[in-house]
C-alpha cells in the first residue's frame, strides 16, 4: 500500500498497483522516494479523493468498456472550478486518460458558448477595440452560423 | 495528447489573459479538441488567442487531431443558366434523433455568379480544389477551404497547351509541410511523332510556381486524381500494352509507381471506371451496365488480396454516377443524377433515398467530399503574391 498526502494534511491508502496509473507517483516510487509516503503539495484534500475515485474504478474495472464510460460520464458532472482542479492534479500527477478526461469534457462544453461566455470562464480580459472585434466576428461570420 | 509542438518560445507574445490557474499547455490542449467552428469564434475571444488560433502550428496539430473523424461533408457544383451558378455544402446529420432529415445543404456565395461552371477537382486536409470556366478556354484555378470560406484563385500551368488533354490532382507532402497541384497533360496531336508525349506538372503551394517533373509513359483518363496515403492516384492507360492500371504519385519523392488491379478485367472499355476514396480506402468504381455497378476497395492499401468487391443494383428509371463516401461502417452514398443522394447499404444490401433538407437545383457530376479543417489557403499565397 502507498500513502499519499494532500496539500492540506489530508492522508490516502491505495494500492501501489492502482496508484501506478500517475507516471509521477511511479517515478516516485521507482526512485525510491516512497518510503513512508508521497507528500503531494500541489493537490488538495477533495481533490485527490476524486482522483483516487478514478483511478480505483479504472484498475477494477479495466475491461469494462461500458462500465468505464458511463462512470466517467457521471465522473466530470462537477462545478467548473472542480473540474479545473481535477484537469490541474491530472496533469501533476500525469494520469493520461484523466487528463483526456477532463479536457476533452471542458471542450465540450466551451464549444457552444458565446464568446463572452468563453472569456468569463477562462477570466480573460477583452483587449480589441469594438471596431476591431467587429471586423473579426464579420471575418468570422462562418464560425457564427 | 503530446504537445511537443509548442515550445514556451514558440508561444505567441503574451498569453497573460489565460485562466490565471490553467497552465497555457493545457488551454492549448484544450482548445484543440474544439470542432473548427468553435475554434473560429474563440479566435475573437481576445489578441493572444487570435494569435495562436491562426497559428500555422496549431492549425496543422488540430488537423492532425480531427482530420480522422467521420467525413460528413461534400462540396456540390450546381449550374443553372449563367450567371447563377453557385457552389453549395451538403452536410450528412450522422446523429440519428429529432429531425428525420438525412442532411441539409448551404448554399456558398464563393465565387457565386462569376462562374459558367465548376468543376470540383481535388479535395485534402479540408481544402478543395476547383476549377471554373468563365468564358476563356483556359480554366481558373481556386483553392478554397469551405469551412472557413477562405479562397485563393490563380492560374493554370503555362506549360501546358490550350488543346491538350489534361487531368488533375491535389494532394499534401507532409514530408515538406505543401500542398501540391498536379496537372497531367497529354496531346493527342503529338502522340503520333513523339514517344511520351504525356507531361507531368506540378504546382508547390508553399513556392506559387509551376514545374515540370517530366514525362510519363501512360495516357491519363479525363477523371481527376484522389489522394491517399501520400500519393495522387489516378487510373490510365499503360502506352506498353494498353492495359488499364492505377498509378500513384508521391507528393514527397514526386515518383510515380503502379498499385495492382483488382481481379477484374482490365482492358479498356467504354463504360469508364473512376477511383473514389472510401472510408480512408483506395475504391475504384466500375459500371457494368445501366443497372449494375461493381465497387471495389482496397481494403489494405497495395496489397493486392485485400481488394473486396461489393454491387450495386441500380434500380430502373434511376441514374446513379457512383459512390462518394462512406457513413458508417456500412452504408455507402451514391450521387443520383444530379438529382439527389441515395445510401446503399453494403449488409442489407438495399438502397433509399435520402432526404437532404434544401436541394433545389440539379447539381453537376463530380462532387467531392471534404474535411473540416482550418488550413488556410491565404497563408502562403500572401507570400507570393507579396514577392
Amino acid at each position: 500500500m502507498i500513502v499519499l498526502n494532500s496539500s492540506d494534511g489530508a492522508t490516502f491508502e491505495v494500492e501501489e498497483s492502482v496508484a501506478v496509473q500517475s507516471q509521477t507517483i511511479k517515478h516516485m516510487i521507482e526512485d525510491n522516494c516512497a518510503d513512508t509516503s508521497i507528500p503531494l503539495p500541489n493537490v488538495n484534500g477533495v481533490t485527490l479523493a476524486r482522483v483516487l475515485e478514478y483511478i480505483k474504478k479504472h484498475a477494477e474495472a479495466k475491461d469494462d468498456e461500458e462500465g468505464l464510460k458511463s462512470f466517467d460520464a457521471e465522473f466530470v458532472k462537477v462545478d467548473q472550478a472542480s473540474l479545473f482542479e481535477i484537469i490541474l492534479a491530472a496533469n501533476y500527477l500525469d494520469i493520461k486518460g484523466l487528463l483526456d478526461l477532463t479536457c476533452q469534457t471542458v471542450a465540450d462544453q466551451i464549444k457552444d458558448l458565446t464568446v463572452e461566455e468563453v472569456r468569463a470562464i477562462f477570466n480573460i480580459m477583452n483587449d480589441f477595440t469594438p471596431e476591431e472585434e467587429a471586423k473579426l466576428r464579420n471575418d468570422h461570420a462562418w464560425a457564427f452560423e | 495528447m503530446s504537445l511537443k509542438y509548442f515550445h514556451q518560445t514558440e508561444m505567441p507574445a503574451a498569453m497573460a489573459d489565460s485562466a490565471p490557474d490553467i497552465p497555457q499547455e493545457l488551454i492549448i490542449d484544450i482548445l484543440l479538441r474544439l470542432p473548427t467552428k468553435s475554434v473560429g469564434k474563440c479566435r475573437c475571444v481576445s489578441k493572444p488567442w487570435r494569435s495562436l488560433l491562426s497559428d500555422p502550428l496549431f492549425i496543422k496539430a488540430h488537423l492532425s487531431l480531427h482530420l480522422h473523424h467521420p467525413q460528413k461533408h461534400i462540396l456540390i457544383s450546381i449550374s443553372r443558366s449563367p450567371p447563377s451558378s453557385y457552389l453549395s455544402v451538403v452536410t450528412f446529420t450522422t446523429t440519428s434523433g429529432s429531425s428525420n432529415n438525412d442532411g441539409f445543404l448551404e448554399k456558398l456565395t464563393l465565387l457565386q455568379n462569376q462562374l459558367i461552371f465548376a468543376q470540383i477537382v481535388g479535395s485534402c486536409n479540408g481544402l478543395v480544389l476547383v476549377l471554373t470556366f468563365e468564358g476563356s478556354d483556359t480554366p481558373t484555378m481556386y483553392l478554397m477551404n469551405p469551412t472557413t470560406r477562405e479562397l485563393v484563385k490563380f492560374q493554370h500551368s503555362p506549360l501546358v497547351w490550350d488543346d491538350a488533354d489534361t487531368s488533375y490532382g491535389f494532394g499534401y507532402d507532409c514530408s515538406s509541410d505543401d500542398y501540391k497541384i498536379v496537372m497531367l497533360s497529354h496531346d493527342w496531336l503529338a502522340d503520333k511523332t513523339e514517344g511520351y508525349p504525356a507531361f507531368v506538372d506540378v504546382f508547390s503551394w508553399r513556392i506559387g510556381t509551376w514545374r515540370r517533373i517530366g514525362c510519363f509513359p501512360y495516357v491519363p483518363s479525363s477523371h481527376s486524381g484522389v489522394f491517399l496515403n501520400g500519393s495522387i492516384h489516378w487510373l490510365a492507360l499503360s502506352k506498353v500494352d494498353g492495359l488499364c492500371v492505377i498509378i500513384a504519385l508521391d507528393m514527397s519523392c514526386e515518383q510515380f509507381k503502379q498499385l495492382p488491379w483488382p481481379e477484374t478485367d482490365n482492358t479498356p472499355r467504354k463504360r469508364s471506371r473512376k477511383l473514389v476514396v472510401l472510408g480512408g480506402c483506395l475504391g475504384m468504381v466500375a459500371v457494368q451496365s445501366r443497372h449494375h455497378m461493381d465497387v471495389w476497395m482496397m481494403k489494405e492499401y497495395g496489397v493486392r488480396e485485400s481488394w473486396t468487391k461489393f454491387s450495386v443494383t441500380i434500380p430502373k428509371k434511376a441514374s446513379v454516377w457512383g459512390p462518394i463516401c462512406l457513413l458508417g461502417v456500412d452504408d455507402v452514398v451514391l450521387e443520383m443524377g444530379g438529382k439527389n443522394f441515395v445510401v446503399h447499404n453494403l449488409k442489407e444490401r438495399t438502397m433509399r433515398d435520402m432526404l437532404i433538407a434544401g436541394i433545389q437545383d440539379k447539381f453537376r457530376r463530380g462532387v467531392m467530399g471534404f474535411c473540416e479543417s482550418l488550413v488556410s489557403p491565404t497563408f502562403y499565397s500572401q507570400k507570393w503574391r507579396a514577392s
